[in-house]
C-alpha cells in the first residue's frame, strides 16, 4: 500500500492558501518584513515573517475563539480547506455518508514547543495573582500540546484517530510516518497531516536565549502546511493522485553536528534506494536550512550525497523565515508548489536536522496514473 | 494461522516493561505495589505549593537518576526527560536486550507526554515574571523542546537507527505512543519499539485543575460515590514491544501480547468525555485485536476519580460489554494522574496482571457510586487469571485511545509454535 497526497494547502507568510505560497515561493519572492517595534515585547529582533492573517476571532468568529492561539486558528483555517464542505440540502443518507467520513479522517500534526504564549499567558497568572490557583479555567485546555488537533477535530467535526507529534524541526516529517502508519494499518482512509508553528514574543524569546551563541538571531516566521493524504487504492474516488511518498525515513545523531551530516546521509541514501531512484535521478532538493550547527551538518550531508553535482536546490527559510516546526511541512508543499508548475516534474527529495539530534528526509514523485497497488 | 503473524500482520509481544512511579521503579517493584495496593500520595515537595488550601500528589520521591543511567548525564535534561531515559533503560535491561543487538536494529522511539519539559517551562516563566524575559535561563530555554523526552532515551541507549518521536495527545498520549509503536512492529517499519510516556508534576498543570476543582485534598477514589477528584502525579513507562518470532528466538520473557488498539476523536467539547465516542474506541480496539468484549475479563479503566470521568467511562463499558462488564480497576488510585505517562504505566499494570495472574486493586475505595455499576476490584488485589485485558485513555481535546492486551503464556502456546515451544 502505498499514499498519495491528493491536496494540500498553506497559511503562510504569503498569506491565506494555496495559491498565496505558490506564487510567492515560486516567484523567489521574500515575505521577510521589517519587524514592528510598537509594542514589541520580545527580543531585540528587526525582522519577521508572519502571516498576515488577524486575530483568531477575526477569522473565525467570536464563537469558540476567545483562548484560542493563533496556532491553532492557522490550522483550523487550513484544515478546513481540505475538507468538503457541508452539502447544500443534506439528507439522511449524506448525513449518512459525512459521518462514515469523519470516523475515517485522521488529523496528525507537527509541532515542537507547542503553545508557548498560551502557555505562558496561562502560569504566568499562577504566579502573578492573589493565589497561586487564580489561573483562567478557560485557558487551560489551550496551554496543551494537543489543544489545537482538538479544535480542528471539534471545528470540522472529524472524527477519526486525532494525533499531535513534537519533533522539532523534522515535525513535519515525523507527521508523514505517523499518518503513513495511520492508513497502512487500516485506521483512516484520509489523513489531514501537517505541521504548525505561531510568532510570538513568548517563541522569540526562547528562540533567542537557544541562539546565545550566534552573531545573529535568526528571522522567525509562522505558518501551517498541511497535506491531505489517501491510500493509493482508494484515491480514484478522490481525483488525481498528486505526489506519492515513495520513502521516508529518520535518524537521530549523537550530540555533535557532525554526526548529523553521517546520519542523515545514510537516511538519504536509504530513502533513495527505497524509492528506487538514484542521486542524479532527483531534480529538485529542498533542505531545512536550520539557521544553526543543524543546518551546517546538512549542508554538508547533501554535498556527500551528490558530490559536485548538485540537483536544483531551493529552501523555504530564507523567504518564509524558521517556522521550525512547519518547516519540512513548508518544504513539502514547495516541492508541490513547484511540481504544478513542471508537470512531470523528477523525485524530489526533501531533508531536515533538528539540533536536539532528530534528523529525517522524504522522497516524493509525481504518482504514476494508474499505477499498481504496491 | 502461524504463530509469527495473524491476518498477515506480525503478531507483537511486551518483552521488557520501565515504570518509573511514586509506588516503585523497575518491574519488580511496580509489580509488588501493585499487588500491595500501594499509595504514591504524599504531601507535594517538587513544586512550591504555598497558597493551596491542600496539595497531595503522587511524586517519585528520592529519585536518583545516576543510579540507573549508563551514558545520559541527566543534569544536562530536564525532568521529563530524565524519567523517560530511566524508564527506556529499566525496560531494554528488564528484556534483556542485547546492546550490540539493539543498536543494529531498526527501531522507534514513541515517547507520550501531555506537559513535555514542563518544570523548566514553569521556571522560564517564573523567571520572566520575576526577572522580565531576558532574564530566562537559556540553558532551559534550550532544552523544553519536546522530542527531547524521546530522544533522551534513545541517547541513553545509543540508539541512531531511530525513529524518536514525542506524542503529545494530552492523557491519552502513553497510549497513542504504544500503538505507534504497535503499528510499526507490526508492519515492519522497526524491529523493535521502546514505548510509553513521561510526565513531571507541575505546576502549570497542577494549579490548572485545582482551578477546575477536580484535585482531591488527599486520596484519589476513582468510582466510589464521595469521590474528590484527580491527585497529579509524575513518572514514566515505557514497554519494549518485538515481533513475537523475535522473541521466541531469542528465549525472551513475554510479559503479554499487544493483540490491538483502536484510536479516535471525539470532536465535541475541549474537555468533557463523550460516552458515544468512547465507547466507539473500545469497539475498534477490540475489533483491531481481534476480540469480542465478551472475551475481556479485565478493564484497566482511565479512571481519574472525577465524577465526568468516572460516570461517563463506565456507561461506555457497559455499552459495549454489556450489563455485567468485566472488573474495571484504576491504577490512578495508587499513582495518581502521571499524564502522559498513565497509560504506559497502565499498560505496564495490564503486562505484570496477565504475566504474573492477578488483578491490581482500585484502592482507597469505601462506597460504590451506583452510576458507574462496575465491580472496581477494591482495595485488594484478586490472584485472578486474567487473559484479555482492556487499557482505557482519554484525553482533554476528545482524543481517546484503548490498548487490548492478551496473555503472553497463550501466544507461545506450544501447539501455535512447535517448532520453538521448548525456546521458553
Amino acid at each position: 500500500m502505498s499514499a498519495v497526497i491528493t491536496d494540500w494547502t498553506a497559511v503562510s507568510p504569503y498569506g491565506r492558501g494555496r495559491a498565496e505560497f505558490a506564487a510567492g515561493i515560486l516567484g523567489d519572492r521574500t515575505a521577510v518584513t521589517a519587524l514592528d517595534p510598537a509594542g514589541w515585547t520580545g527580543p531585540p529582533m528587526t525582522e519577521v515573517a508572519r502571516a498576515p492573517i488577524g486575530a483568531p476571532r477575526e477569522v473565525l468568529g467570536r464563537k469558540g475563539t476567545r483562548a484560542m492561539d493563533r496556532a491553532t486558528a492557522m490550522a483550523v483555517l487550513a484544515a478546513g480547506d481540505l475538507l468538503p464542505g457541508e452539502p447544500a440540502a443534506p439528507d439522511a443518507s449524506d448525513a449518512a455518508d459525512a459521518q462514515a467520513a469523519a470516523e475515517r479522517t485522521a488529523l496528525v500534526l507537527g509541532i515542537s514547543t507547542g503553545p508557548v504564549a498560551a502557555l505562558t499567558t496561562f502560569t504566568a497568572d499562577s504566579f502573578t495573582g492573589d493565589r497561586p490557583y487564580l489561573v483562567d479555567a478557560a485557558r487551560f485546555p489551550a496551554a496543551l500540546m494537543n489543544y489545537t488537533a482538538g479544535q480542528m477535530a471539534i471545528w470540522h467535526h472529524v472524527r477519526g484517530p486525532n494525533s499531535t507529534v513534537a519533533a522539532g524541526r523534522t515535525a513535519g516529517l515525523a507527521a508523514l510516518r505517523y499518518a503513513l502508519r495511520l492508513l497502512r494499518a487500516g485506521r483512516a482512509d484520509t489523513v489531514l497531516c501537517g505541521a504548525v508553528e505561531e510568532f510570538s514574543a513568548e517563541r522569540a524569546w526562547l528562540e533567542w536565549h537557544a541562539a546565545q551563541d550566534r552573531v545573529r538571531p535568526p528571522v522567525l516566521g509562522e505558518g501551517c502546511a498541511m497535506l491531505r493524504l489517501t491510500r493509493s487504492d482508494l484515491a480514484s474516488t478522490e481525483g488525481a493522485p498528486v505526489f506519492e511518498v515513495a520513502a521516508v525515513e529518520s535518524g537521530l545523531a549523537e550530540d555533535e553536528p557532525r554526526d548529523a551530516a553521517r546520519v542523515l546521509e545514510r537516511c538519504a541514501r536509504s530513502a533513495l534506494a527505497k524509492a528506487g531512484v538514484t542521486p542524479d535521478e532527483i531534480g529538485l532538493v529542498v533542505p531545512g536550512e536550520a539557521p544553526d550547527a543543524a543546518g551546517e551538518a546538512e549542508a554538508d550531508a547533501l554535498a556527500a550525497l551528490f558530490g559536485g553535482r548538485p540537483p536544483r536546490t531551493t529552501g523555504c527559510a530564507r523567504r518564509i523565515g524558521d517556522t521550525r516546526a512547519a518547516s519540512a511541512a513548508f518544504q513539502m508543499a514547495a516541492v508541490l508548489a513547484h511540481a504544478e508548475r513542471a508537470p512531470g516534474a523528477r523525485p524530489a527529495l526533501i531533508t531536515t536536522v533538528d539540533r536536539d539530534g532528530p534528523v529525517a528526509c522524504a522522497v516524493l514523485r509525481p504518482a504514476a496514473r494508474q499505477g499498481p497497488d504496491t | 494461522m502461524g504463530a509469527a503473524a495473524r491476518d498477515g500482520r506480525r503478531r507483537v509481544v511486551v518483552t521488557g516493561l520501565g515504570p518509573v512511579s511514586s509506588i516503585g521503579v523497575g518491574a519488580e517493584a511496580f509489580h509488588r505495589a501493585l499487588r500491595a495496593g500501594a499509595s504514591g500520595a504524599a504531601p507535594i515537595t517538587g513544586i512550591d505549593v504555598r497558597g493551596f488550601a491542600h496539595s497531595t500528589g503522587c511524586e517519585v520521591r528520592g529519585f536518583e537518576p545516576a543510579e540507573h543511567l549508563t551514558r545520559l548525564d541527566h543534569r544536562a535534561w530536564g525532568r521529563a526527560a530524565t524519567f523517560a531515559a530511566v524508564a527506556a533503560r529499566l525496560a531494554v535491561c528488564d528484556a534483556g536486550l542485547d546492546m550490540d543487538a539493539l543498536r543494529a536494529a531498526r527501531s522507534v522511539v514513541a515517547i507520550g507526554t501531555t506537559d513535555g519539559e514542563s518544570r523548566d517551562l514553569d521556571d522560564l516563566v517564573r523567571q520572566s515574571v520575576e526577572h522580565g524575559p531576558d532574564g530566562q535561563d537559556p540553558a532551559l530555554a534550550r532544552r523544553v523542546s519536546p522530542v527531547r523526552l524521546a530522544v533522551a532515551a534513545a541517547r541513553e541507549l545509543g540508539l541512531t537507527d531511530v525513529e524518536t518521536l514525542t506524542v503529545c495527545t494530552a492523557c491519552a498520549a502513553g497510549n497513542h505512543a504504544i500503538g505507534c509503536g504497535l503499528d510499526a512492529v507490526r508492519d515492519g517499519s522497526a524491529d523493535l519499539a521502546l514505548c510509553g510516556g513521561a510526565d513531571a508534576l507541575c505546576r502549570k498543570t497542577f494549579a490548572g485543575f485545582y482551578r477546575l476543582g477536580t484535585i482531591a485534598p488527599e486520596l484519589c477514589r476513582p468510582f466510589d460515590l464521595n469521590r474528590e477528584g484527580i491527585l497529579t502525579g509524575e513518572g514514566a513507562g515505557v514497554l519494549v514491544l518485538e515481533p513475537l518470532d523475535a522473541a521466541l528466538r531469542r528465549g525472551a520473557r513475554i510479559y503479554a501480547e499487544v493483540l490491538g488498539y483502536g484510536l479516535n476523536c471525539d470532536a465535541d467539547h475541549a474537555v468533557a468525555p463523550n460516552e458515544e465516542s468512547v465507547a466507539r474506541c473500545m469497539r475498534l480496539a477490540l475489533d483491531d485485536a481481534g476480540v469480542k468484549p465478551s472475551e475481556v475479563d479485565l478493564v484497566s479503566a482511565h479512571g481519574t476519580g472525577t465524577r465526568a470521568n468516572d460516570v461517563t467511562e463506565s456507561r461506555a463499558i457497559r455499552r459495549v460489554h454489556g450489563e455485567l462488564p468485566p472488573r474495571t480497576v484504576s491504577v490512578k488510585s495508587m499513582i495518581g494522574h502521571t499524564m502522559g505517562a498513565a497509560g504506559a504505566l497502565a499498560s505496564a499494570a495490564c503486562a505484570l496482571a496477565l504475566r504474573h495472574g492477578f488483578v491490581p486493586p482500585t484502592i482507597n475505595h469505601r462506597e460504590p457510586d451506583p452510576e458507574c455499576a462496575i465491580d472496581c476490584v477494591p482495595n485488594q488485589a484478586l490472584s485472578v487469571r486474567p487473559r484479555v485485558v482492556q487499557n482505557d485513555a482519554l484525553a482533554f481535546g476528545g482524543a481517546n485511545c484503548v490498548v487490548v492486551f492478551g496473555r503472553g503464556d497463550e501466544t507461545a502456546a506450544p501447539a501455535a509454535v512447535p517448532a520453538l515451544g521448548a525456546a521458553r
